[in-house]
């Protein structure tokens, strides 16, 4: 399978730190692991589900896969964008499962180590912070490394 | 050379449980009728060949609870023991023990208990005989070996260079031979070893020169080698006194051909028991049939894959014919024609893979029917009819259960005791009959009995006792059967373990709905009841009909769709200002709305233009409100459980000719969707 292919080709070069995929949101950047990445999508046709919470956007077909796709951005209670070119799925492995992230724009890979990992401060009540496994500093940039199986598993287990 | 020994095991197991099956079968022809040699030696060969694999995967329980059976078995097969009907039942109870004890070797789990009290029965019944046996001893013909006399064999055994490649071992033939006997000495011949730079490992170059003292008959040694034996590797030679002429003989086959000796033993063989030489022949030629008809065993989920590609095939296919015709207009393109015809006898090809005939789980209700029959004290005769008729391997795993539930109701609720069906001028041997046959694109499954039928007045009271219904229900019969599968219903008047609880029904229904069939019943008191399930031919592909509602296009399975109607806005009439109803030729059905039902986004129907999909769910028609009739189509089911959840409303999904997903719609959870006291309003 080409998650399998993916996550060997490159976990290989990821000795002593981990790989993150980042992407952008609004003016937010954030990284998931990279193993967890199966593929990146141009936006395609989705058709909507009935009766699930609003940040599943609907379906996909990828490649005969029925691939259920949600919005990062109502995920978090983000304002909705329109979506356009630069608009892109990306295609996570969770457990067993095969989903899409609709996100503005995916950056690039980011090499973070140990020393580069900070835990993320106390947000203060009322904010769910459970799947977000800390923030990387890389240049000028901070990044929140986000727990993909924590945020979609919970919400769609069966 | 390393093996997977897992692979062969798992590959133990399924071989396993086809020989207990095939023993169950045997086991209930023999029941009927005695006299059939033939029954006994499919019997025996079923017990011979998982004694044979348990004993080489070190299963030794299954080894030894086999080995008493087979000796059994034995006797049984040489005449010594009658078949008695109290002996079919304590076989029964053995295919039982060891299906209990292979399966436990599957899950690693202990065995369980049962195993000792049937082996103690076993070796009693076994051990009577022998001595009942040897009194008769004397006046039966040489067709049988005295069981008391002993006699010493000359056996030759000389295996092939490749049998070690066919997975035997030969010290476990020894092993069984030194068992049987009283007295055993073994010589290895290992004068065909070649030199050690010649020699290949894998390769077998000894053979093995016996003499042995039995009580047993030569058949039985015979049957040690049944598996190995391809017709020139043994030779059996029973040596009449223990003269000193035993040792010349044994110097001469050393040195000779085995072929003549052979040969004598099998005419010996073909003068002392004509019947089983016979017999033996029919199990050749049967054999040979079985050449023809050879069979791969595929992992099933390489299988479903292979199906799920093709079914992608076909809508690649489709979307290709679609660009080209945007491409190029009306012109045709015959290489695509061509492919087209190719990916869609494919696809046919395909799905007839997953077929199997439906004649196992017939089988499994024979046994049922039988052992019901003799706890319950009622005589029924089990018919079946149609058990070659094909269905997806998957219903018919499913079904079991279901069917397994109404055989038991038809027997235990349906059928009345003898001395009842005869005071109602009934023959006093009941009938069960279960049938199988193809209707427009639907397998049927029939259930019928002659027992008393459905009691209409006990079912209404029980529903309205319970609250299921109420007294002011005008129900029609069918209404009122259909009320036995209703959650928490049981009409029997005690709850035996047989049926009863209340749940049987339920769940029958349930899981029948699950494989998106039906079950609809016919009931004459007095004369019996028909219970009629009807299943789709395969899960995999379904006939919808393709419709649009908002932006979306969703299916809708054709078997619920009764017609689809364009009514003016006036045919339309508003109930208490909520529910929305339309009369059709006098019934009134009410209006679902499906965009409302399933919370659309985005949709922008004006009900005036709207077209109805009337259909049908469990006997209740409802209307569904669309924007577009699409079409007619085929579709191949993709379930959004396996990467989602299952949702309420949506039996799966598809994916279109232009490559986009589209829902298809469960009329049935649609329903329960639609709040109970909205329809309500709506009747």
């Amino acid at each position: 399978m080409s998650a399998e292919q993916s996550a060997v080709s490159l976990s290989g070069i990821a000795e002593g730190g981990s790989q993150f995929l980042t992407f952008q949101l609004a003016d937010e950047q954030f990284g998931i692991d990279i193993l967890k990445v199966q593929e990146i999508k141009g936006l395609a046709h989705l058709t909507q589900i009935p009766n699930v919470p609003p940040y599943i956007k609907g379906v996909m077909n990828l490649r005969g896969t029925v691939v259920p796709v949600v919005d990062l951005r109502h995920r978090f209670s983000m304002p909705a964008a329109t979506y356009n070119q630069f608009t892109v799925i990306i295609i996570v492995t969770v457990g067993q499962r095969v989903m899409g992230l609709v996100v503005d724009a995916v950056s690039d890979v980011l090499n973070v180590s140990e020393t580069d990992l900070e835990q993320l401060p106390d947000l203060g009540g009322g904010i769910d912070t459970s799947f977000i496994t800390g923030m990387a500093k890389s240049s000028d940039r901070l990044i929140t490394l986000l727990d993909i199986d924590r945020l979609l598993g919970n919400h769609l287990a069966a | 050379m390393q093996i997977d020994l897992n692979r062969f095991r798992a590959a133990f197991f399924e071989e396993a449980d086809e020989h207990l099956t095939n023993m169950e079968a045997a086991l209930l022809q023999l029941e009927a009728s005695q006299e059939d040699p033939e029954i006994l030696n499919t019997i025996f060969r079923a017990a011979h060949s998982i004694k044979g694999a348990s004993s080489t995967f070190g299963i030794d329980q299954v080894a030894r609870f086999t080995h008493v059976l087979e000796n059994l078995l034995d006797r049984m097969r040489d005449g010594e023991i009658i078949a008695t009907t109290d002996l079919c039942h304590l076989l029964l109870q053995s295919t039982d023990v060891l299906s209990d004890l292979i399966h436990a070797e599957r899950q690693q789990q202990p065995a369980p208990g049962s195993m000792e009290e049937i082996l103690t029965k076993l070796h009693l019944v076994a051990g009577a005989s022998t001595r009942s046996a040897m009194q008769h001893s004397q006046d039966r013909s040489p067709e049988c070996q005295p069981a008391n006399q002993i006699h010493q064999f000359q056996v030759r055994f000389q295996p092939s260079r490749d049998f070690f490649l066919t997975g035997q071992n030969p010290l476990l033939l020894i092993n069984e031979l030194r068992s049987m006997s009283q007295a055993f000495e073994v010589e290895a011949d290992v004068s065909q070893i070649p030199a050690l730079f010649d020699l290949d490992p894998e390769s077998l170059y000894l053979a093995w020169n016996i003499t042995l003292e039995t009580d047993r008959p030569e058949t039985v040694i015979r049957d040690v080698f049944m598996f190995v034996d391809d017709g020139n590797c043994v030779s059996i030679q029973r040596i009449e006194s223990q003269s000193p002429e035993s040792a010349g003989l044994k110097s001469e086959i050393v040195q000779g051909t085995p072929a003549p000796m052979i040969a004598a033993s099998t005419v010996a063989e073909n003068r002392q028991r004509p019947e089983e030489r016979r017999s033996g022949d029919e199990r050749r030629t049967s054999d040979d049939r079985g050449v023809g008809r050879e069979t791969v065993r595929v992992d099933r989920e390489r299988l479903d894959k292979m199906i799920n590609q093709i079914g992608e095939l076909v809508i690649g296919t489709s979307m290709v014919e679609q660009d080209w015709s945007r491409f190029h207009g009306e012109m045709e393109s015959s290489a695509l024609v061509q492919l087209g015809k190719i990916v869609r006898d494919l696809q046919e090809m395909s799905l007839s893979l997953r077929m199997v005939p439906i004649a196992a789980t017939f089988q499994k209700m024979a046994r049922i029917v039988r052992d019901l029959s003799l706890r319950l004290g009622k005589q029924i005769r089990f018919e079946t009819e149609g058990e070659d008729t094909e269905l997806d391997k998957t219903v018919v795993d499913q079904i079991g259960d279901p069917l397994l539930h109404m055989i038991r109701n038809s027997v235990d609720h349906g059928i009345e005791l003898p001395a009842q069906r005869l005071a109602a001028g009934k023959p006093a041997e009941g009938r069960v009959c279960l049938r199988a046959y193809h209707q427009g694109g639907n397998f049927i499954i029939e259930i019928q009995d002659d027992g008393r039928g459905l009691d209409r007045d006990r079912i209404l009271k029980k529903a309205i006792d319970r609250g299921i219904v109420s007294e002011s229900d005008n129900l029609t019969d069918d209404d009122v059967y259909a009320l036995i599968f209703a959650p928490g219903f049981s009409t029997a008047e005690q709850v035996t373990d047989v049926s009863g609880r209340g749940v049987g029904m339920d769940v029958v229904r349930r899981n029948v709905e699950a494989l998106q069939g039906s079950i609809s019943i016919r009931s004459t008191p007095g004369k019996g009841c028909r219970m009629i399930v009807r299943l789709p031919l395969t899960l995999a592909i379904l006939d919808g009909l393709l419709v649009r509602v908002g932006q979306d296009s969703y299916v809708i399975p054709l078997l619920s769709v009764v017609e689809s109607i364009k009514p003016s806005a006036r045919d339309i009439r508003t109930v208490l200002g909520r529910g929305e109803i339309i009369t059709l030729r006098g019934e009134v059905v009410p209006i679902l709305r499906v965009d409302r039902i399933l919370n659309l986004r985005s949709s922008d129907s004006s009900s005036d233009e709207n077209l109805l999909v009337i259909v049908e769910d469990q006997g209740r028609k409802y209307s569904l409100v669309v924007d577009e009739l699409l079409g007619q189509q085929q579709v191949v089911i993709k379930n959004l459980e396996t990467n989602f959840q299952k949702v309420p409303g949506v039996a799966g999904a598809t994916i279109l000719g232009d490559g986009r997903v589209a829902l298809i719609l469960d009329i049935n959870g649609l329903c329960s969707l639609v709040s109970r006291h909205e329809l309500q309003a709506c009747l």
